[in-house]
């Protein structure tokens, strides 16, 4: 199966190339009665040195998206491609070089990285797994060379996480995620767990990595503003679908969504309500229409690289 | 790093015993009879000659318990080192794992938590033989499902930590992030039990040696007991030849309870467990 | 709604227990290195049928010997359910009647002395988890450890020496003889059920502490306390129900602990239960006397989780879901 059915690939690969792809991925996770459907059936790329932000509210499902893409969680049904090769039938050799490719950095830093490990050794652990240095020394260089670009001394390498703060361990296992130079590194939340300066600091440092070593970069957040300020798209998430994905600036100037809409004015609400409406959002949507209840819209394209799934842009 | 380890009461305590009884054991490395010479007269009583009098055959018991010390010391340490390893290897397997092979493991030490272990261990050794290997391999065999539980608990904690998650992310395999991540993680547990069931074996060795099955050519302070009760020190009256070794036997075991327990406050003053019994 | 499976997994783990040890017994006399016959003959017996090959092909006949072991293990089932445990040479009885009357006199001195230290190990325990700071409270605790650390035996040997030999106030030991009254019974039992009860109240004043501080520790315990409900009042609402299912779970340890414990009493009193025997059949090499008497032994343990197990949950619906 080409991704091109899906509109993702070939039409828009005149600038960049596909890296990391899924499709009609869905994610159903068992619960005391009955399951929870966190992802339903999304499909979209992300390309080659590209920042792409996915945004959306807790409980939207990206971090179960990001981590399917990371190949951290399997998918119900659906697959994740990378370079067009499936995840589900890659060999153990094909996964190893995924991973070394493909790099996640999670929300929490708290028991990130092993607690009985010292700071330079986590570093470097990742480079020692995939053979990349043929000794200490150049091992050193590269470790030293990461942690200084995020601001962590050779003093606190030498540190075990429980004598650092979050905001340093955070910044230890982002050093450690570029360390060895991955093609993609999804940001799960990266910063939000730290204190607002450092966030920005972190956040400066991180993108100055992305242009200067040019790695796609997909940064899942809740932030809105965030996700402008950082990201040349962006794919807005509801209850497991993505319901707007377009470049930040048509997304920005001319949001079609009315979920889309209501993020950007600030109003964050999404709540649990009784409605068994086909389209999540209609509880609260104030351009609700009947059929809204009966059946979800599927995928509009608007335009290139511009879809949004709403009746009343229907 | 954090040198600043200062042991607690009880700790120092323990500590003061243990190290008692370890002095006791480099005692007897000295030569024979320079704390008493063998008498010929049984159970004479305690005198300058012979401290602690002497026992059925004429022996010094004061040298007897100093080379009685070193036997019980001995089992204890590698009954409890065949244990500890044991119940760590099962514990850490099935903490990191899911299904069949956690179910499996979950369910033999479950199994061998429910079957009494003395008299287990008093019909293996009895088949066995009464020698020192045979001695270490029963308590070594049979004393590890404690430990293999807390181990699994604490290794099923950390396996389901984030870092695990982000271990597998950076390509790391199973078996590298069971010894690698996981192990150093239980340590801690790990060296706790290992405490707890040096104080456990010498309580077992003493209990096999009483009933006669411990090793006639190494006799331990469990042995001495068992000629005080077979051979009439007891009817008789010759306390001193009964009441050092067990007086002995109590303080050691006492001696890593305490060190046992301050560790294991130490590392989480939650749950609490004694690993003993005679 | 749950209650069925869990009832059936609880049953099931139970039956295969028992299946275990049922397996184990059979095993280990033909797993162990040497001549699996000494094990299963024991080893006057086994001399004897050396000698005589008559008795050899008798005794081999009647355990099935020559047949292939899955036959053998069928062959031993029967036995079993019949009630033949095999023969003792030493007694020169039948085992399963020696084990029946052995294990009485076990009972008659384990069964007491548990129910006597779980209240006195339960009271003291709660006493010294609440308030664990104070010096008296400590030093109580502390010799309750060193209790524990002593060897049951060794107690016993104590306590001979002292009350029987010195004192001259009970007899030395052996059980009496048939047809004695319960004074004489109670004068045999009052030593040997004595340092029993005080280790396994230690034991279990141990463990209870332990649960206490624990319990005393969360927040609606600390909450009741400042509505100023009366200590008394409060721990038999607070501390003491909702600690009730891990300590009947403590019971049933409790209960192989007091086991491993009376083994080894009895023998230093010479009172003819369980654990005499298993030591006289060490010293016979009278292994399948042996196997046997740990076979019920373990059996009982079985039993007394099981019913352990029982009632917590009967008292605690919510171990239901588990």
């Amino acid at each position: 199966m080409s991704s091109d059915m899906f509109g993702l690939g070939l039409d828009r690969s005149n600038t960049h190339k596909t890296l990391l792809s899924c499709i009609a991925v869905t994610k159903r996770f068992k619960s005391g009665k009955g399951s929870v459907l966190a992802v339903d059936g999304i499909s979209f790329a992300v390309r080659n040195g590209e920042v792409i932000a996915l945004v959306g509210e807790s409980g939207s499902g990206k971090t179960t998206l990001a981590k399917i893409m990371a190949a951290l969680i399997p998918p119900t049904s659906g697959d994740v491609y990378f370079e067009s090769l499936p995840l589900s039938s890659m060999s153990r050799l094909d996964l190893m070089r995924f991973r070394k490719r493909v790099q996640f950095i999670p929300q929490f830093p708290d028991l990130a990285l092993d607690p009985t490990w010292y700071l330079y050794d986590s570093i470097a652990e990742p480079l020692r797994i995939h053979g990349m240095v043929n000794s200490r020394a150049q091992e050193l260089e590269i470790v030293r060379n990461n942690s200084s670009r995020f601001g962590l001394s050779i003093d606190q390498l030498r540190r075990k996480p429980r004598d650092l703060s979050g905001g340093e361990v955070q910044r230890a296992v982002i050093a450690r995620a570029l360390a060895i130079n991955p093609d993609l590194v999804i940001a799960d939340e990266p910063t939000s767990m730290l204190d607002p300066s450092t966030q920005a600091k972190i956040m400066r440092q991180l993108l100055d990595a992305h242009s200067e070593r040019g790695f796609a970069l997909l940064l899942v957040t809740h932030d809105l503003d965030l996700a402008k300020a950082v990201s040349e798209r962006i794919c807005v998430m509801l209850k497991g679908k993505i319901v707007e994905e377009g470049s930040t600036d048509e997304i920005f100037s001319n949001p079609m969504h009315p979920y889309t809409r209501s993020l950007m004015r600030g109003e964050i609400i999404m709540k649990e309500d009784d409605w068994q409406a086909a389209c999540p959002y209609y509880g609260q949507c104030s351009d609700r229409l009947d059929r809204c209840t009966s059946s979800y819209p599927p995928e509009l394209k608007i335009c290139k690289e511009r879809f949004v799934r709403c009746w009343r842009v229907a | 790093m954090r040198f600043g380890y200062s042991p607690s009461k009880v700790e120092l305590l323990g500590i003061a015993l243990v190290s008692a009884v370890v002095t006791m054991a480099l005692f007897s490395y000295l030569p024979d009879g320079l704390f008493g010479a063998p008498s010929k007269s049984p159970y004479s009583p305690p005198s300058l000659q012979n401290l602690l009098g002497t026992n059925d055959i004429g022996e010094d018991v004061f040298s007897v318990l100093l080379r009685g010390s070193r036997v019980s010391l001995t089992i204890g340490f590698l009954g409890a080192a065949v244990s500890t390893l044991i119940g760590t290897l099962i514990g850490i397997i099935a903490g990191s794992s899911r299904g069949i092979l956690d179910d499996l493991l979950g369910s033999l030490t479950d199994l061998f938590l429910v079957v009494p272990a003395l008299p287990l261990m008093i019909v293996l050794a009895a088949y066995l033989g009464p020698s020192f290997i045979n001695v270490v391999a029963v308590i070594g065999l049979l004393w590890w499902p404690t430990t293999a539980r807390l181990v699994r608990a604490r290794a099923r904690q950390v396996t389901e930590s984030l870092f695990v998650e982000g271990l597998i992310g950076i390509g790391a395999r199973k078996l590298y992030i069971i010894f690698r991540h996981i192990l150093p993680n239980v340590l801690g547990i790990v060296f706790a039990r290992f405490v707890l069931a040096v104080s456990s074996s010498i309580l077992l060795e003493a209990g096999l040696s009483f009933i006669g099955l411990g090793d006639p050519q190494n006799p331990s302070w469990g042995t001495m007991l068992h000629f005080a009760m077979t051979r009439g020190a007891l009817l008789y009256g010759a306390w001193w030849t009964f009441i050092p070794p067990g007086f002995c036997i109590s303080l050691t075991s006492l001696g890593f309870i305490l060190i046992g327990m301050g560790i294991e406050h130490r590392i989480s003053s939650g749950t609490k467990s004694v690993g003993g019994f005679a | 709604m749950e209650t069925p499976i869990f009832l059936i997994k609880k049953i099931s783990r139970y039956a295969f227990l028992v299946f275990a040890i049922i397996s184990v017994n059979f095993l280990l006399p033909r797993l162990m290195p040497g001549d699996p016959l000494v094990f299963l003959f024991g080893e006057e017996v086994y001399g004897a049928a050396m000698r005589d090959p008559a008795l050899l092909n008798s005794l081999t006949a009647k355990y099935g010997l020559d047949l292939p072991v899955s036959e053998q293990f069928f062959v031993y089932l029967q036995h079993l359910a019949r009630g033949d445990l095999g023969y003792s040479f030493s007694y020169g009885r039948p085992i399963s009647e020696i084990v029946i009357e052995r294990m009485q006199l076990t009972l008659m001195m384990t069964v007491p002395s548990t129910i006597f230290s779980l209240v006195i190990g339960t009271a003291l325990g709660l006493s010294l988890g609440w308030e664990p700071g104070k010096l008296v409270k400590r030093a109580v605790s502390a010799g309750a450890l060193l209790v524990h650390s002593v060897p049951t035996y060794w107690l016993g040997m104590l306590s001979i020496t002292i009350f029987s030999l010195w004192l001259g106030l009970t007899p030395v030991g052996g059980a009496p003889p048939g047809g004695a009254t319960l004074q004489e019974y109670l004068s045999h039992l009052a030593l040997p059920m004595s340092v029993l009860t005080l280790f396994n109240s230690a034991y279990v004043a141990i463990m209870v502490r332990g649960l206490t501080i624990e319990v005393s520790d969360e927040p609606f315990v600390i909450a009741a306390l400042s509505k100023g409900l009366k200590p008394i009042r409060f721990i038999s609402r607070h501390l003491l129900r909702p600690s009730l299912p891990p300590l009947l779970s403590l019971i049933a340890i409790e209960m192989g602990f007091a086991f491993s414990g009376a083994l080894l009493v009895e023998i230093v009193f010479s009172w003819p239960g369980m654990g005499y025997t298993m030591w006289q059949a060490v010293t016979e090499r009278d292994y399948p006397l042996l196997q046997a008497a740990f076979t019920m032994v373990a059996l009982i343990v079985i039993g007394a989780n099981a019913i352990a197990d029982a009632l917590s949950y009967i008292v605690d619906p919510r171990m239901r879901q588990a």
